[in-house]
């Protein structure tokens, strides 16, 4: 193999490109990026945001630490075209040839075509540039459109820094990807008692201001501010490999295989940029989360080699610190699945909520407010696959259970 | 990792000392809930299990970890968490199946097993032989014999 080139220095690029060193010492690894930094933590910019972290610690790497496992880096620059055919790519004049290519290329935030969002004072909470910029535009009034997890964290994060938020959600309920209805609840009532006015079911339509942001309107009322954080979802960066002819799927994320190919030989694509497949469904979903980004970088890379491995799937995991109080869900919500064939399995005690969600005896999805441990049990049972009958057997057995002693936390959540 | 941490549970009697002196060597005071090992129990039905961690081949814990601060260690080959670079997120405390990884709330970072460099100390400590250090190979053999013996039992 000639050398390999690695687009993207995120999560799944990085996973990639040790995996190569691991396996093979010489193969040549380039990797092209964007941003002119070393890969750091996007996880954990919010918070940077409140304070909690401070910006050297986001960063995984040092520059020289991609030169000592031999990795050559053009950060900095833009990728302007890739020839297929001649297995090219043409980055700022330059020309790299290549032998397989692994594209993980990320996704970037939107901000909704509304009036006004190309003014000064909107944001969005991305990459670490955006940090540094809503920090030096020294924010006092925020308002927060989306409450999906970045929503909720830099909404809290904001909030520490002294700032007054209030947060916008379109859907019924906050945190409408990870969680259902009722826990929804309880959380946005602990962020109200907290101090951030949250308001669901409305929809921003404009901003006001002249030339810096001034204020919003919603769909209901006017809301005075001088910041807005756009937390409203993200966009698969695909447009590079669209012109070179990969194919994309239906929900807009590069379209793989289980070996992480796409369409085209030689051409691997792993992280937020891909469509993959859900561990539990079988459905096509984007996943866009770190250690699925991870694990598909892993794959990638292995195939890549020659050895043939398949993707077990994506599989969510989000722990939440709300309000310094641990939320957590794992899996599917119930609006993702068949409300007539799930059971809900429902439990509270006075600091504690959880709800475990079974279709077919199998485990689908567990949301948590207040419980510390004891989940990894639930979410091993439940990527294994594991019935609740075989659970409740190996549990009331004594000599069983002192060999999988581990089944023992998920027990309270498990036994009704 | 040549050797490992072995638990024969059916010679542990619960006793703790393990906890104990597991959060003594690493922070000072003796306090079960700073232990990286766990026992745990069920007194009515009388049988008592220490879990520590595995050294999984797949780490749930390194995985999850956003910031690089969860990592196999390729000196030692031990999944070890620098507590330097931890920022207490608990990804890695929801996701261990065996419910091993901890979060120090003073210090606000996570913990683990880390085979006390080389010499486990709950295994110096354990008076009853239920926690041993061996080398992988003696585990193995045990534990095939183990398995051959209830097979055999059956018959």
């Amino acid at each position: 193999m000639k050398n390999i080139i690695i687009i993207g220095n995120g999560a799944a690029g990085n996973s990639a490109a040790e995996t190569i060193r691991r396996q093979n010492m010489d193969v040549p690894i380039v990797m092209i990026a964007r941003e002119e930094l070393p890969i750091y933590s996007a996880c954990a910019l919010p918070d940077c945001l409140s304070g909690w972290v401070n910006r050297n610690q986001l960063f995984i790497k040092q520059m020289q630490d991609y030169k000592r496992i031999g990795i050559i880096t053009k950060f900095g620059y833009e990728i302007s075209h890739i020839d297929i055919k001649q297995r090219l790519i043409l980055i700022d004049k330059e020309t790299v040839a290549f032998d397989r290519l692994i594209l993980a290329t990320g996704s970037r935030a939107i901000i909704p075509p509304v009036p006004g969002s190309n003014m000064a004072g909107n944001f969005v909470v991305k990459t670490i540039s955006d940090i540094d910029q809503i920090m030096a535009y020294k924010p006092h009034q925020v308002l927060v459109v989306g409450s999906g997890n970045i929503g909720v964290e830099v909404a809290e994060a904001l909030h520490m820094r002294g700032c007054h938020v209030t947060m916008v959600e379109v859907m019924d309920h906050i945190l409408p990807r990870i969680f259902d209805k009722e826990p929804a609840r309880r959380l946005s009532q602990m962020l109200l008692d907290h101090g951030i006015t949250v308001l669901t079911r409305e929809k921003v339509i404009g901003v006001s201001g002249g030339g810096r942001v001034e204020g919003a309107t919603t769909d209901q009322r006017a809301i005075n501010c001088d910041t807005i954080i756009w937390a409203a979802g993200v966009r698969q960066n695909v447009e590079i490999a669209q012109t070179a002819g990969v194919r994309i799927g239906k929900l807009g994320g590069i379209q793989v295989d289980s070996h992480m190919q796409t369409n085209l030989e030689g051409i691997y694509a792993c992280g937020d940029c891909i469509e993959s497949i859900d561990m539990l469904t079988g459905k096509p979903t984007l996943s866009l989360l770190w250690p699925n980004a991870k694990r598909q970088g892993e794959v990638a890379a292995l195939n890549c080699l020659g050895q043939e491995v398949d993707y077990e799937g994506a599989v969510s995991m989000v722990v939440e610190d709300i309000c310094g109080i641990t939320a957590v869900s794992i899996g599917m919500t119930s609006a993702a699945l068949d409300p007539q064939n799930t059971t809900i399995l429902e439990g509270q005690t006075p600091n504690e909520y959880w709800r475990v969600l079974v279709q077919d005896d199998l485990i689908m999805g567990m949301q948590t407010i207040g419980i510390t441990s004891g989940l990894g049990a639930v979410m091993t049972l439940m990527k294994k696959r594991t019935t609740l009958r075989e659970f409740k057997q190996t549990v009331i057995d004594n000599n069983l259970i002192r060999k999988t002693a581990w089944y023992l936390p998920a027990r309270r959540f498990l036994e009704v | 990792m040549n050797k490992v941490l072995m638990f024969n549970y059916h010679k542990c009697v619960g006793c703790k000392n393990c906890e104990m002196i597991c959060s003594l060597v690493h922070e000072g005071i003796c306090s079960p809930a700073l232990s990286r090992i766990r026992v745990a129990k069920d007194e009515r039905a009388g049988w008592n299990v220490p879990i520590s961690c595995a050294m999984c081949e797949k780490p749930a814990c390194v995985t999850v970890c956003p910031v690089g601060a969860c990592f196999r260690n390729r000196d030692t080959d031990l999944v070890t968490i620098d507590e330097q670079k931890c920022i207490g997120c608990r990804q890695c405390v929801q996701a261990c199946p065996f419910s091993h990884v901890n979060f120090n709330p003073v210090k606000k970072v996570a913990f683990k097993c880390d085979q006390c460099g080389g010499e486990p100390q709950c295994a110096k400590y354990c008076w009853t032989g239920a926690i041993t250090y061996q080398p992988l190979e003696e585990v193995l053999n045990y534990r095939r014999q183990e398995t051959a013996e209830k097979i055999a039992s059956e018959y």
